[in-house]
């Protein structure tokens, strides 16, 4: 088991490691320019050497991407709401929706940069191209929904209300996630693409600008850092559904889930030995 | 009887999409569960005895007949009756007990007085000890019977099971027939109970209903007059070996009229 668990993570490193390998001979062998191709390490200590500067431009991207997406999230859910709950919603705007995606956000960028303030530009980039898989992701979610689970609540006295929230939106959760986990990773390079065609910073805007003085490696670096961005959100994401969806991982409720539970979380890190939730609601009980 | 009949069922249709057009899957339906009684039904599969169970729960309206409940006509009846499914239909992402007491109290800031309720009916069941399984963590006969302690602990007046049992084993079986008897008999319920088990209508049921298949209506009505409690022990008495044999023959006529 450790051996297997081990093996799987040198292989999830090789990759990256032989990318870097092969990048490294390509620049001992045919050695091109440094404007061309910088070598790895050039690259690496460029990362060292400017962190101040990636980091500032760093942080713009990252809070467009965040703003981009988080309303995506909202407007999304909101869209994906009233469309699964009216049919009248479903024919007028669901077409609109799926055919917004046949307008190229490259040539609608610009146009938005000329419109918008610079940040605001991005922000409403990044939010185009992540509302589209929270939409879709969330309609289908909302309809996937046994109906028979639905149906035995309002039997047993539950409200429209309740079934919506209790059954019909927890069962649109993992199709929804998966929507979220796609709209993180997107929401970076639609905040890149705004940083194009009209900003004063972000990581994208110093890809171009570095690009065009021949600091290429600053480039480089400015991708890296954007990869792990990109990777970073995702792995948020999934972080969220595995607390959201406690039961798709565990047969038996874990003790942070229950309000006692956390408490006795609590007071075992203080040393209590006793964390478990029965135990703790058996002497409620 | 003076009283009302808890439920009472008139001259019910239901239609439903078959091959070559709409066919009526109940026709003329009419029943009666007496307050207090314990009435069960058995048919031939695909009969509709989930529908019956369906359309008096109120998740499907009837084409024609009138369902009262004690004695009033209510065309709305969603939350007056319990049903139980003869799937599980628990929710995967809630633990049994908090499935279970989704239906004592239908807010998420639960008392610990519903708490204990569920808790209760979770060990009637013999299911103590299984409160934070999810759903999926439970074989199929535990989550039958995490469906009945939350048909049990709903409180309703009536409760409609849909083969209760179905997923278990022959001695778990005769234990929650005597839980059933003892929940029904404590909060004074009255039961409808579809079975396909001729000795689990027996031991349980004041009256069993034979219905047929296609036209879907009660052909026969026997009355089951055997002191209680019963036991798995009594379904070797004379009178319990008539009673099975009456029900018997009557089911044989509806297949050979199918
Ligand atoms: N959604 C549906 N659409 C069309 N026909 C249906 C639908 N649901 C049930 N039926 C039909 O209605 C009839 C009665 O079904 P029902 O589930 O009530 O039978 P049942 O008596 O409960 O059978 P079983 O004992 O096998 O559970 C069946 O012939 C079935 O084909
Ligand atoms: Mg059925």
């Amino acid at each position: 088991m450790r051996g297997r668990a081990l093996m799987g993570r040198a292989a999830l490193v090789a990759l990256p490691l032989l990318g870097i390998l092969v990048w490294y001979l390509v620049d001992v062998i045919a050695r091109p320019p440094a404007w061309m191709l910088p070598s790895p390490q050039a690259v690496a200590s460029t990362l060292w050497t400017e962190h101040d500067r990636l980091w500032f431009h760093a942080q713009a991207t990252i809070g467009q991407a965040l703003l981009g997406l988080g309303l995506a999230l909202v407007v999304g859910l909101a869209i994906a709401v009233l469309i699964s709950a009216s049919r009248a919603a479903d024919r007028a705007i669901y077409p609109w929706v799926v055919a917004s995606q046949a307008v190229p956000i490259l040539a609608v960028a610009p146009i938005i940069a000329v419109w918008l303030d610079y940040g605001a530009a991005q922000v409403t980039v990044a939010f185009i191209i992540c509302v589209f898989p929270v939409i879709v992701t969330g309609v289908d979610g909302l309809r996937s929904t046994d109906p028979a689970l639905g149906r035995v609540a309002r039997t047993l006295g539950a409200s429209r209300m309740w079934v919506w929230r209790r059954v019909t939106l927890p069962a649109a959760l993992p199709a929804l996630f998966s929507g979220l986990r796609m709209a993180a990773v997107f929401a970076v390079t639609g905040a890149v693409v705004a940083e194009y065609v009209g900003a004063d910073r972000g990581l994208g805007y110093l890809t171009e600008i570095s690009t065009s003085q021949f600091e290429t490696q600053v480039a480089f670096a400015a991708i890296a850092w954007l990869a792990v961005i990109g990777i970073a959100l995702f792995a948020a994401v999934s972080g969220l559904e595995r607390l959201a969806l406690p039961h798709r991982r565990h047969s038996v409720r874990p003790a942070w889930r229950t309000r006692r539970g956390l408490a006795s979380a609590a007071s075992s890190a203080l040393g209590d030995a006793d964390a478990e939730p029965l135990a703790a609601r058996r002497r409620q009980g | 009887m003076s009283e009302a009949p808890r439920i009472a069922v008139d001259d019910l249709w239901v239609g439903r999409d078959g091959r070559d057009g709409p066919i009526d899957v109940l026709a003329g339906m009419s029943l009666v569960v007496e307050p207090g009684e314990i009435v069960a039904m058995v048919g031939p599969s695909g009969c509709g005895k989930s529908t019956l169970l369906g359309v008096l729960a109120g998740l499907e309206a009837p084409s024609a007949g009138v369902v009262r409940l004690d004695g009033v006509d209510r065309p709305d009846r969603l939350g007056g009756l319990a049903l139980m499914p003869q799937r599980d239909a628990l929710l995967p992402w809630r633990t049994a007990l908090d499935n279970v007491a989704c239906s004592v109290g239908w807010s998420s800031a639960r008392s610990g007085d519903d708490e204990s309720r569920a808790m209760d009916a979770l060990a009637r069941v013999g299911l103590d000890g299984f409160e934070d399984h999810y759903p999926h963590a439970l074989s199929g006969g535990m989550r039958q019977r995490v469906a009945l302690a939350r048909t049990l602990a709903s409180g309703a007046r009536a409760w409609l099971l849909d083969e209760p049992f179905g997923a278990l084993d022959a001695l778990t079986r005769a234990a929650l027939h005597r839980e059933l008897e003892r929940a029904w008999r404590s909060v004074g319920s009255s039961v409808l109970l579809v079975t396909h088990d001729l000795d689990e209508a027996i031991v349980l049921a004041d009256r069993v209903y034979v219905s047929s298949l296609r036209p879907g209506r009660i052909v026969a009505e026997v009355a089951v007059a055997l002191g209680r409690p019963r036991a798995a022990a009594d379904t070797t008495r004379p009178e319990f070996v008539r009673l099975k044999e009456e029900l018997l023959g009557v089911l044989a006529s509806t297949e050979a009229v199918a």
